[in-house]
């Protein structure tokens, strides 16, 4: 037997990148420098709603150090981009539409004269009434966002009879659920350079997709796609902020109209009020069931904020509506969702892409309705869940395999914190004064890749070097979440070889495509690909091999840097074979092709679960959470350092979009845009206790069983919060963030200085 | 102008604007890329750097304020043991997922095994509680400091040794030694802003620095001491905060300014910021002036004309508004030593904002003063962020010297304070929130003490 040298599936491997990134040499897309180049600003819109009569930049042209002004007529293509539809402008040509569009692009020899410049530019704007609540947006009397109008994608679904078995239900409980617009806060705000290298305009940038923003960088710029190269080298946070258009064609243009060098990023308050956010949604829930806890019924309407573009919206809304009722089985129910245009600032691609909206309103109504029947929040869950073979709430065909819903909720009903509940909520006579303490529980469930329905690809190279080492090329940008290590690990696993022997070159548009690093596809549909490309080489390895040692393929194993023939035990080294390239692609529901061309036959989901211990200061409103305990279905975890870290650092920005994050927003003009404002999770603000458990309940299609977890995560943290607050107060909050602010407001009732 | 100072050993001579920030300079003239812009604002911690062996923001920090000194860069790090151990730590432990703020994590966390070679977990968060990341939850970031102290040797980031000359002389920033010569520079016609740890200067004036002429008072040596009299503390205006909190006479005398102190933004903005600066920056919101106001203290004010002895709360006259004319400087604090025998001292600062650390005070109440027989007397209270500038509660302070504590006096004081103060609304709360704030900020300092004095 040859000896196994690739560290096992599940162990902890420290990233590869780790070392290079903790001693500051990792060159990020913000600190890649080109001699001579040229700095960028935007200059966007002063008003959500607009015509614009003209824009007057000759002094801003003849500046000082200004290499040009471009507004929309210097666009020598088309003036539109999109991920799903092409629907929002370069540059504005006409009619602003929220704050971000962009007008006009500053290009200048140091960024204090782009600044300077900037200031320059006269733009005549005529401003238009603006729509800022989707609900408004919807009535015909709105002001319109879009030509077509303003309800961007609905979706609507009824089974059974709804009015009949709310009639008959013992129980209904019912609650509006609103929650916050939440920005990605991505460390690195957008940045790139963009420049000519041997009549290809490259763009390295922080984008999660080389290949998509290759195609329309082109179609902007009106010149061939192999004209422009894309590389989106190790990107410093994107959270799904960067799954867009962001600054990368504006940046491009500047290259392409100037002939020279560009530089731009972002200042952190320019992110914080132009890039996508996540969509803020108002879902008015009903539910019924019979005296056994058993549902019955639901209703749902459910309104997303889609802001100004279509971005990832329709996708989003869709994603939502999979799981907004839970993973329960409800036989009669009503949904009716809109995903809606506004003025606000663009809602897109955000991490649990609207999985977090949808669980909020239902786990919460979870809670509400055990209490009503006085039975325990996870038995009701229990006795709900959805079996595999029926159909899911919201009318998918739920054909998975099993659900290890039962397992997560078995993990969180056996924790110490649940168990504890009782002993961890007591306080002392003192601190009862002021402070009350509560327990809380959610589950959780996601879609695994883009869902059902929805064509997917991906393809992977990896090479054999002259050397005798390997080269994996993905297209699947590493925004931090560890996919280059990933896929070392993987590669190693099945070339059998240590972890270092593998060398990864992600996000080149020039290299193959493995699609958008998003959706958690990088285990379902990228990791896919690669395993098909490492077999696809170590066959032709071993096959090499075999003709030259004159022994057949099946006695011939990879060891480390040789191949060896099992009985002889004669070896090859592998740097004596020669470059060889092994290429693997996979294809989910591809419609041109027909289904049966299709990898996985099966629809993937995942579950998570759970509980919180939460303290609130009844005297000023914080709520702290103390601990947290999470179980989630990992399918198998590949590499147990990573499986915490995103666990850990999920669970982390979902308190923050429980407790704090939301963009202020008045007319379309997001206030609050600074880091003093615009609050995120500090050291000092989240649990030491993170503990997080894997359940692993293998998926049969995906490589090693492996399921994304990064999304599903931090879906049940902001109705578990909810939940433990609602049991240490004795008050239900529907709106998030659950700031201090909204928590007084309700608890001034209570006094708060209680005996003494 | 040519500003020399050493980054990472190295002797270094740049020319630039003295006005540049530091992390510009690092990052666009000396190629040190490590050093990473997350927000310009002081608030991420991402743009950490060691000067002088302690980590501060180098996005608020302007290049002519290091002339001379020693500057650490996250190129550096691995120039000792320590260093070597920090970075492998992260890396090995997982606290690196995107790696945009591991430089600044590194280097705020060397300086911690400088002070604290063993720290527990609950010492390593707070010392890093003005970095942000987004990607990681921070345990693994806490795993990684605590497992790097392990493993470190002793030595010293930054080891005490002679610094060079510091100052500078120039059109547009001056860096003068002794407060002769910035009273001087201060009488010159054309108008000159003041500018110590620029950890407010630097937020209001982002991307605008160049518009304005500084004297620069981080090389005045004679307005960075903290010096015990018979009957006062006095406190160097130009006192980092972080020297505020170390110093003996003032955790004697002043413990509440310690406490205050020790909320005032986080590390690196503590080794920035001064007590000078929070006065003259007469924000409402101010943490630092509020305990001075409660402690009684008075600012020694000088000019080329003379000198006058005014309190601290006549300072401030609104928001960013002061009675300091445009050419005098704030060079000490003296607060006396308030001293009553037989009676215990009790005080406390407590503070509301959106985060634990590195926030700005929604409200605060800060008190000070004395528990005699189940009574308070001699209290004096502050309010931070609920009117224009910083306020006594005069009335408060007589209702709760009226009795003896209980609950009814508390709900009283409760009432009052909020009868007393004038907010307003803003982003960051409204008027209303701010008024249940301050009632709630006073009953939850005034709690413990009214225990105690119970039983
Ligand atoms: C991230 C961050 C967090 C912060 N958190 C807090 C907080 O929690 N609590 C808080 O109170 N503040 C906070 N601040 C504000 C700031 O740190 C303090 O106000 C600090 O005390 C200012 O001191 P400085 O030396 O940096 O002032 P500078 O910015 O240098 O100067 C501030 C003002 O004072 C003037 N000035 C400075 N020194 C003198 C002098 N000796 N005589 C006359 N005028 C002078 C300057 O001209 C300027 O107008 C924070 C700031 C940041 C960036
Ligand atoms: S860049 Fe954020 S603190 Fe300096
Ligand atoms: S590792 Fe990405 S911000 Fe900290």
């Amino acid at each position: 037997m040859t000896e196994t040298i690739a560290p096992h599936i599940g162990d902890p491997v420290p990233r590869i990148d780790g070392i290079d990134k903790a001693r500051g040499t990792q060159v990020y897309p913000s600190d890649y420098h080109v001699e001579g180049m040229l700095r960028v600003r935007l200059l966007r819109s002063e008003y959500a709603h607009a015509r614009i009569d003209g824009i007057d930049t000759s002094a801003a042209r003849a500046a000082e150090g200004v290499a040009g002004v471009f507004t929309a007529e210097d666009i020598p293509g088309t003036n539109a981009v999109g991920v799903v539809r092409r629907d929002g402008p370069v540059l504005v040509d006409g009619l602003v539409r929220c704050t971000g569009d962009v007008l006009a692009i500053v290009v200048a020899e140091s960024d204090e004269q782009a600044r300077a410049a900037y200031a320059l530019i006269d733009v005549s704007y005529e401003p238009l009434p603006v729509v800022t609540d989707p609900r408004e947006a919807m009535s015909s009397g709105s002001p319109r966002v879009h030509e077509g109008g303003n309800v961007l994608s609905e979706i609507h679904h009824s089974a059974g009879n709804v009015e009949a078995a709310f009639a008959g239900a013992e129980h209904v409980v019912e609650g509006e659920f609103r929650t916050g617009r939440q920005e990605h806060i991505p460390m690195e705000t957008e940045a790139g350079v963009a420049f000519y290298e041997d009549g290809v305009l490259t763009v390295r940038h922080g984008g999660q997709y080389p290949h998509r923003d290759a195609q329309q960088i082109a179609a902007v710029l009106g010149v061939e796609e192999r004209q422009v190269r894309v590389l989106t080298p190790m990107v410093g946070g994107s959270f799904g902020g960067k799954d867009d258009f962001t600054v990368q064609c504006q940046l491009a243009l500047a290259a392409h109209l100037t002939k020279r060098p560009c530089f731009i990023m972002l200042d952190r308050s320019e992110s914080i009020a132009a890039t996508p956010k996540r969509h803020p949604y108002f879902n008015s829930y009903r539910i019924a069931c019979d005296g056994d806890g058993r549902l019955s019924a639901a209703t749902l309407e459910m309104v997303a904020d889609t802001g100004a573009h279509a971005s990832w919206g329709e996708l989003v809304l869709y994603v939502s509506t999979e799981t907004c009722l839970g993973p329960y089985f409800i036989p009669n129910v009503q949904l009716d969702a809109y995903c809606v245009y506004t003025n606000n600032c663009v809602s897109g691609a955000f991490r649990g892409f609207g999985g977090l909206q949808g669980a909020v309103g239902i786990e919460c109504l979870m809670d509400e309705m055990a209490l009503e029947l006085g039975i325990d929040p996870i038995r009701i869950r229990r006795i709900n869940a959805l079996e595999p073979g029926r159909i899911g709430p919201s009318g998918i065909d739920f054909n998975s395999d099993e659900s290890s819903l039962q397992q997560v909720l078995t993990e969180v009903e056996n924790c110490e914190l649940w168990r504890n509940r009782t002993e961890l909520t007591r306080l002392t006579t003192d601190d009862a004064l002021w402070k009350a303490r509560g327990v809380g529980m959610a589950a959780g469930w996601m879609g695994v890749g883009y869902g059902h329905g929805v064509a997917d690809s991906s393809e992977a190279v990896v090479e054999l070097t002259d050397g005798g080492t390997y080269l994996v090329r993905m297209g699947g940008v590493d925004m931090g979440q560890g996919n280059a290590t990933a896929f070392a690990q993987i590669a190693a696993k099945e070339l059998n070889c240590p972890v270092d022997m593998v060398d990864v070159v992600v996000g080149d548009s020039a290299g193959p495509d493995s699609g958008s690093c998003d959706s958690v596809r990088t285990m379902y549909v990228m990791a896919a690909s690669l395993v098909k490309a490492v077999k696809d080489l170590s066959g032709q390895i071993r096959a090499a091999v075999a003709e030259k040692l004159d022994s057949a393929l099946e006695d011939v194993a990879i060891s480390g840097d040789a191949a060896v023939e099992q009985q002889s035990g004669n070896a090859v080294p592998l740097g004596a074979l020669g470059p060889r390239v092994g290429r693997g692609a996979i294809r989910i529901y591809q419609e041109d092709e027909g289904d049966n061309t299709d990898d996985y036959d099966k629809w993937v989901f995942t579950y998570a679960a759970q509980a919180v211990l939460v303290e609130v200061d009844l005297l000023t409103g914080r709520v702290d959470v103390l601990q947290v305990f999470s179980a989630v279905d990992a399918g198998k975890v590949v590499n147990l350092q990573g499986f915490e870290g995103q666990s850990e650092g999920g669970i982390t920005q979902s308190i923050g979009y429980t407790l704090s994050e939301d963009c202020i927003s008045v007319d379309g003009h997001i206030l609050n845009n600074g880091l003093s404002t615009y609050i995120v999770p500090y050291p000092s603000d989240v649990p030491d206790l993170i503990d997080t458990v894997a359940v692993e309940c293998g998926d049969p299609q995906t490589p090693y069983g492996a399921k994304g977890i990064a999304e599903v995560v931090m879906i049940p943290t902001p109705p578990a919060i909810l939940n433990a607050v609602r049991n240490a107060t004795g008050v239900r909050f529907t709106e998030l963030p659950l700031t201090a602010e909204r928590v007084l407001a309700r608890l001034a009732d209570a006094p708060p200085v209680r005996g003494q | 102008m040519r500003l020399r100072f050493e980054v990472n050993s190295a002797p270094t001579s740049v020319d630039v604007d003295p006005r540049d920030t530091l992390l510009s300079v690092l990052r666009d003239d000396l190629g040190l890329r490590g050093t990473k812009y997350g927000c310009g604002e002081g608030e991420c911690g991402s743009c950490t750097v060691l000067v002088e062996g302690r980590p501060v923001t180098s996005c608020l920090t302007m290049a002519g304020q290091v002339n001379g000194q020693r500057v650490t860069t996250i190129e550096g790090i691995e120039s000792d043991a320590v260093g070597r151990a920090l970075v492998e730590a992260f890396a090995e432990t997982g606290a690196v997922q995107c790696g945009f703020c591991t430089p600044g994590f590194v280097l705020t966390a060397r300086h911690l095994l400088d002070c604290d070679p063993a720290p527990d977990r609950g010492a390593a968060r707070r010392a890093v509680a003005g970095n942000l990341c987004r990607c990681t939850g921070y345990t693994k970031i806490i795993d990684a400091i605590v497992a790097a102290a392990e493993c470190a040797g002793a030595a010293r980031a930054c080891p005490a040794g002679p610094t060079s000359d510091r100052s500078l002389a120039g059109d547009v920033f001056r860096r003068p030694t002794t407060v002769e010569e910035v009273l001087s520079l201060l009488a010159e016609p054309e108008a000159s802003t003041l500018v110590c740890g620029s950890t407010d200067i630097g937020v209001q004036f982002e991307h605008r620095l160049k518009e304005h002429r500084f004297i620069d008072l981080t090389a005045v040596d004679a307005m960075n001491f903290v010096r015990e009299d018979d009957d006062s503390v006095v406190i160097g205006a130009a006192t980092p905060y972080s020297d505020v909190i170390a110093s003996p006479a003032v955790n004697e005398w002043c413990q509440v300014l310690v406490m205050a102190s020790r909320e005032v933004g986080a590390e690196q903005i503590q080794n920035l910021g001064t007590l000078g600066g929070n006065i003259a920056n007469a924000s409402p919101a101010a943490d630092g002036t509020p305990a001075l106001v409660a402690l009684g203290a008075s600012v020694l004010i000088r000019s080329v004309a003379g000198e006058r002895v005014i309190p601290v709360e006549e300072v401030a006259t609104g928001p960013g508004e002061t009675t300091l004319a445009g050419d005098e400087l704030i060079t000490e604090i003296v607060v006396p030593k308030r001293v009553r025998s037989g009676a215990k001292r009790v005080c406390f600062f407590e503070k509301h904002g959106p985060r634990r650390m590195q926030t700005i005070a929604v409200a605060s109440v800060t008190c000070d003063g004395w528990l005699e027989n189940g009574r308070l007397n001699d209290v004096r209270i502050a309010l931070g962020a609920v009117a224009p500038t910083i306020i006594r509660a005069a009335e408060t302070e007589a209702v709760l010297t009226s009795a003896p504590l209980s609950a009814e006096l508390l709900r009283e004081a409760g009432r009052t304070v909020q009868a007393e103060c004038r907010p307003i609304d803003d982003i960051r709360g409204s008027a209303r929130f701010r008024r249940q704030l301050v009632r709630g900020l006073l009953i939850r300092g005034l709690l413990p003490i009214s225990r105690r004095s119970t039983r």
